[in-house]
């Protein structure tokens, strides 16, 4: 047994069996779970760092359980170009999360997830290297069920949302198992490349099958990555997840859908393809553009509303996996490659928000927008955290967002995709309202006189903040550290790379320097600098000697809690929505779904419970038996 | 050297012919009204007024927040080719100038957030949901130039109207430049789309409390918008120009017109602006778009 | 009151070049007390348009220069005038408009009204009249331009060296103002 030869198994084994450990041994304490965490992490970013050094490596391990027409299963492991980067980059973005949950779970609010996190860990290295459904089918349900019982953490109201997502979870692991059975039983094989190539040949003979398996495999990765119609569960889940796991949920895990599009349902759509063509792409892959473009829209909508602001940063979610659907519906090298620039931008600067938001809630225990304010007077670094992450997600320069947001829309007009676009653009300059509403409401404004005694986060939680921060900026100003590994893991993909380098991106109609944009606006902040000191002195007064119409508040008991404008904050443009928001609503639809289902188990149920029952099903087995004795 | 000194005075140009159009506009305005109204370049001294006075500020945030709202108009402004100047050559400059020009309205927004006047955010809330309302049809009119001509570049849609009156866009798309004509009243916040500044009802809005510099800066801002946002009508629409002084003329005119039409009409709400916006430009635009992308195929 | 000289407090040269400027673009706040209020619409609109001087108005004592206290000043209205003079940052200027800053006006024995505004704040130009007609204000404003030209229009800095004095006349009036049936807290 050379344990050379089984690295991409040990760096699934490893963490598993850690958190199982954690898990029957270590309740006792806490800390040492989370310092277990951590540690498993670290030795994944080893085992990274090996992978990448040891070149593209194959790996199998023959079981003997015979099984269909084979005499033994094989479970092969692979390490894929893309595979390896979205490895390598939730590994790193995980580690930053763990630094700050080993100082957010101290003694009040502690949680108990970390062992789960640890397996999840695991799952989440399978899923990206699988060679064969068996083991993708293991990881996927994994992470599945330990996603689950990390989101209900013992309380109800977490349970009850942590159901709404399993719920539509499962109903994704159906149609998966669905399409994988239809690609084992005609190929013989379990191995991932030999069905997709099966499927990828049927066009000529059997479009119709081969539809059937793309729509299966999408409805998976449509409820794993919160895409219409199954795009309400972020706002619960995400919500009530403990908060850490929610940096970790909305930046890590709902991107498993986006890698699952990419390598296995792009390729049922490669050379074969002899369907409709719509401006020059598949049809299928045209309306889910259309869908993500759709869900983008719908996303911006639903978080304008919000006053919670984890259930907002969730919509803000599902908008920006919109984008990256729609980018990579396009199947060019372009596309896909925004898609997957756009995917690791918005783990880094979500999580970023998110941490942003948890070291507020660690501080105040206030998840509303409303009832916080003036967050940014005393926790100055959190807020620039969070300043730096809005600047990303809105996509505006000289932040990593511009860059990828860029790509999208560049992938779009190649194609000529011009009508979806429209509704990008309504999304994009929709992320605006929101994301100021959460700026203001939680670190602008007024402070509460609740909040007085209100510090800045602790050590380790800025640490692993500021990391997050510094990476927005960085890969802003260089968008080349991640496009050019991304253009290296193209050909895989069978797409002829890009022309880039590590300041700008060519593309076929346009191209763009990036770095000369933040440039420029770096250039003009000086210019601007050296303007405002010319100006005469400025004084600071306090925040309560405002502008009141003259009036002193204090003569109308008017403190810093009524003069802090959050609630409502949108109203007039909620009343525009509110018709179309409250008329189509999928929650309402699968509701009904819900309880047409709990009437007619009900019913089922009721058959079997009058005190008949065992006089009927003795009756009943007397008359099977005396069939059985009769005709046999 | 030579470059930076260029950049330097670029900049300068920039936000003095915008203020020129400012006091313009308020000529315009005031001769409309049957008064004499102040000289052109009324503005010009109040901006040097302006920095000349002490200031209040309430903390960090607010500097901070007042400069970046300066700075990000005036690196868009750093794309606009003006009459074959262009400091930093790009090629997908519209889609560039339409996001960095939020940077410096949201840099504005949160320092006036953070002087902690309820008024000031009310405003910005109004502002962004105009925002909302003139972007989508300015961005289709984009579109319909990906369409035509498959380029987001401004040299490249300069040079396509080279050639006569008869070969600009006002002439060829003339449903696009009435949208976009649309889109651009909301852009400067000209009545009836004024709501964001609104005197009357929220004290001036985001500026309610901003003194000396920090409103010399925010004069600026709406300055270098002025330029930015009538340059790119000027080389989309209008032909481009070959050198400066046509080039400011254009401007000048575009303004003018904007400027005279607005003291027609009275101030909308927010919510009937937007919804305004995106039916009447809305529309348009999407009528030029369609009969674009039929034209091509 | 301090003894101080004339050549102590008025403007220095670099601050003359700056008050051409100042001069030319002076934003009013126009605290609309009492009915000389009623006088400046004409001022403002086309028959005396008042902005060809520059001279606009302004929504928040922040980003105004003048404090225009038009007509009668209540016991109750000053404290908003003292509080609104306060926020606003230097130089600034009062103009007192009317007779009744000036010297009580037509209400000199109400005891609701004050009758010297200058014992509250410093006044640096006043209109008189009962209401001063257009033509008036224009040439008080054009005066208060004249000499911030010459550098005389320094009440701000008066107030700040005699704060004292200053807060001592306001104290007692605002004892007089404070709510006897339990107030509004």
């Amino acid at each position: 047994m050379n344990f050379g030869d089984y690295l991409l198994f040990l760096n699934i084994a490893v963490p598993v069996a850690v958190g199982v450990f954690s898990l029957i041994f270590l309740r006792w304490s806490k800390k040492l779970q989370w310092i277990l965490f951590f540690a498993a992490i670290l030795a994944q970013a080893v085992f990274a760092v090996w992978f990448y050094n040891s070149g593209p490596r194959v790996e199998t391990i023959s079981l003997p359980i015979a099984v269909m027409n084979l005499n033994q299963l094989e479970l092969v492991m692979r390490n894929n170009g893309i595979g390896y980067l979205f490895f390598g980059i939730t590994v790193i973005v995980t580690a930053i999360i763990a630094v700050f949950s080993l100082s957010y779970n101290d003694k009040t609010h502690a949680t108990g997830i970390a062992p789960l996190w640890t397996m999840l860990m695991g799952a989440n290295a399978g899923i990206f290297f699988s060679g064969d459904w068996v083991s993708f089918i293991l990881a996927w349900e994994l992470m599945g069920w330990t996603s689950y019982f990390i989101i209900s953490h013992g309380k109800e109201r977490s349970g009850k949302a942590g159901m709404y997502y399993f719920t539509q979870s499962l109903i994704g692991t159906s149609a998966l198992l669905a399409a994988v059975f239809i690609g084992v039983a005609n190929t013989g094989s379990f191995a991932i490349k030999s069905t997709l190539n099966f499927y990828a040949s049927q066009w000529a003979a059997n479009p119709g099958l081969v539809i059937a398996a793309a729509l299966l495999l999408t409805i998976t990765f449509f409820t794993k990555s919160a895409v219409f119609p199954f795009f309400m569960w972020p706002s619960k889940a995400h919500a009530e997840a403990p908060d850490d796991f929610s940096a970790f949920l909305s930046g890590v895990m709902i991107k498993y859908g986006v890698f699952g599009m990419i390598t296995l349902l792009l390729p049922l759509f490669g050379a074969g393809y002899n369907g409709p063509l719509v401006f020059g792409t598949p049809l299928f892959l045209f309306i889910l553009g259309c869908i993500g473009m759709f869900t983008a829209a719908w996303g911006t909508l639903h978080a304008i509303r919000e006053n919670d602001m984890k259930k907002m940063m969730a919509h803000s979610t599902v908008s920006n996996i919109g984008f990256i659907l729609t980018a990579l519906s396009t199947n060019t090298a372009m596309g896909i490659a925004a898609a997957v620039f756009h995917t690791f931008n918005h783990m880094i600067f979500k999580s970023s928000i998110f941490l942003s938001m948890a070291a507020v809630k660690y501080r105040t225990g206030e998840r509303e927008m409303h009832k916080l304010g003036g967050m940014a007077y005393k926790m100055p670094v959190t807020f620039f955290v969070f300043l730096l992450g809005i600047i990303a997600a809105a996509g505006i320069p000289p932040m990593n967002g511009f860059g990828s947001k860029w790509l999208i829309f560049q992938a779009m007009f190649d194609k000529q995709w011009l009508l979806p676009a429209i509704l990008g653009f309504f999304a994009s300059t929709g992320a605006f309202l929101y994301l100021y509403r959460g700026l203001h409401s939680i670190y602008l404004g007024q402070l509460s006189p609740r909040f007085e005694h209100v510090k800045e986060a602790p050590v380790l939680q800025i640490v692993s903040q500021g990391i997050l921060m510094l990476a927005v900026f960085a890969i802003g100003l260089f968008p080349g550290i991640f496009l050019i590994p991304i253009n290296n893991a193209l050909p895989e993909l069978g797409l002829a790379p890009l022309t880039l380098d590590l300041y700008s991106v060519q593309g076929s109609t346009a191209s763009i320097d990036i770095t000369s944009i933040g440039l420029v606006f770096m250039g003009s902040f000086a210019l601007v600098f050296i303007l405002f000191l010319i100006g005469k002195k400025r004084r600071y007064v306090k925040m309560m000697d405002n502008y009141t119409s003259g009036e002193t508040p204090s003569d109308w008991g008017v403190n810093e809690d009524k003069l802090h404008y959050a609630y409502n904050f949108y109203e007039p443009i909620e009343k525009v929505f509110e018709p179309l928001l409250n008329g189509f609503s999928m929650e309402r639809l699968f509701g009904r779904i819900a309880h047409e289902a709990k009437r007619v188990s009900n019913a089922v149920r009721g058959w079997f419970n009058s005190p008949q029952t065992g006089i009927i099903l003795l009756a009943v087995l007397a008359v099977i038996a005396l069939a059985v004795w009769r005709f046999a | 050297m030579m470059e930076i000194l260029s950049v330097l005075g670029y900049s300068f140009f920039v936000m003095a012919a915008g203020l020129l159009y400012m006091g313009i506009g308020r000529k315009i305005a005031a001769r409309l009204h049957r008064r004499y109204g102040p000289p052109v370049w009324q503005c010009y001294i109040d901006v040097v007024k302006c920095f000349s006075r002490r200031s209040i500020s309430h903390n960090f945030i607010m500097d901070l927040g007042s400069m970046m709202g300066l700075s990000g108009l005036l690196a868009a402004a750093m794309f606009i080719p003006m009459a074959s100047f262009l400091p930093f050559p790009s090629q997908g400059p519209i889609i560039v100038i339409l996001y960095l020009m939020p940077i410096g309205y949201l840099g504005m927004a949160m320092g006036v957030s953070a002087s902690g006047n309820p008024l000031a955010a009310i405003g910005i809330g109004r502002a962004l949901t105009l925002m909302m309302g003139y972007e989508v049809p300015f961005a289709m009119i984009v579109l319909t130039f990906v369409a035509s001509f498959s380029s987001t570049s401004l040299v490249k849609l300069q040079e396509l109207q080279a050639g006569g009156i008869m070969n600009w866009h006002m002439v060829t798309m003339p449903i696009g430049f009435a949208a976009a004509l649309i889109a651009l009243m909301g852009m400067l916040g000209k009545k009836p789309f004024d709501t964001m500044i609104a005197p009357s009802e929220i004290a001036s809005g985001p500026m309610v409390e901003l003194s000396g510099k920090f409103l010399g800066l925010a004069f600026l801002q709406h300055a270098t918008a002025i330029f930015v946002e009538t340059g790119l009508i000027v080389i989309m629409f209008l032909g481009g120009a070959s050198n400066v002084f046509e080039f400011v003329a254009k401007q000048a005119l575009v303004y003018i017109v904007m400027a005279s039409l607005s003291e027609l009409w009275a101030r909308y709400r927010v919510e009937q602006a937007t919804k305004f916006l995106w039916i009447s430009a809305g529309s348009l635009a999407l009528v030029q778009l369609i009969v674009n992308m039929a034209g091509r195929k | 009151m301090l003894k101080i000289t004339r050549e102590e407090i008025i403007d220095g040269k670099f601050e003359r070049v700056l008050n051409f400027f100042r001069s030319r673009s002076m934003w009013m706040l126009y605290y609309c007390t009492g009915c000389g209020a009623v006088e400046l619409p004409p001022t403002m609109t086309s028959r005396y348009d008042m902005e060809r001087f520059g001279i606009g108005p302004m929504a928040t004592p922040r980003q105004a220069d003048i404090l225009l206290v038009t007509g009668y000043v209540s016991v109750k209205t000053l404290k908003r005038i003292v509080y609104s003079y306060e926020q606003m940052p230097e130089p600034k200027w009062v103009v007192g408009f009317g007779s009744c800053p000036v010297n009580g006006g037509i209400y000199w024995n109400s005891y609701a009204t004050i009758n010297h505004l200058d014992k509250y704040i410093p006044v640096d130009i006043s209109i008189p009249g009962c209401m001063p007609r257009p033509q008036a204000v224009i040439d008080g404003l054009i005066g208060l331009m004249d000499m911030i030209g010459r550098g005389e229009a320094v009440g701000y800095k008066k107030y700040q060296l005699n704060n004292e004095w200053y807060k001592k006349n306001q104290r007692e009036i605002l004892e007089r103002a404070k709510p006897v049936l339990g107030g509004t807290k």
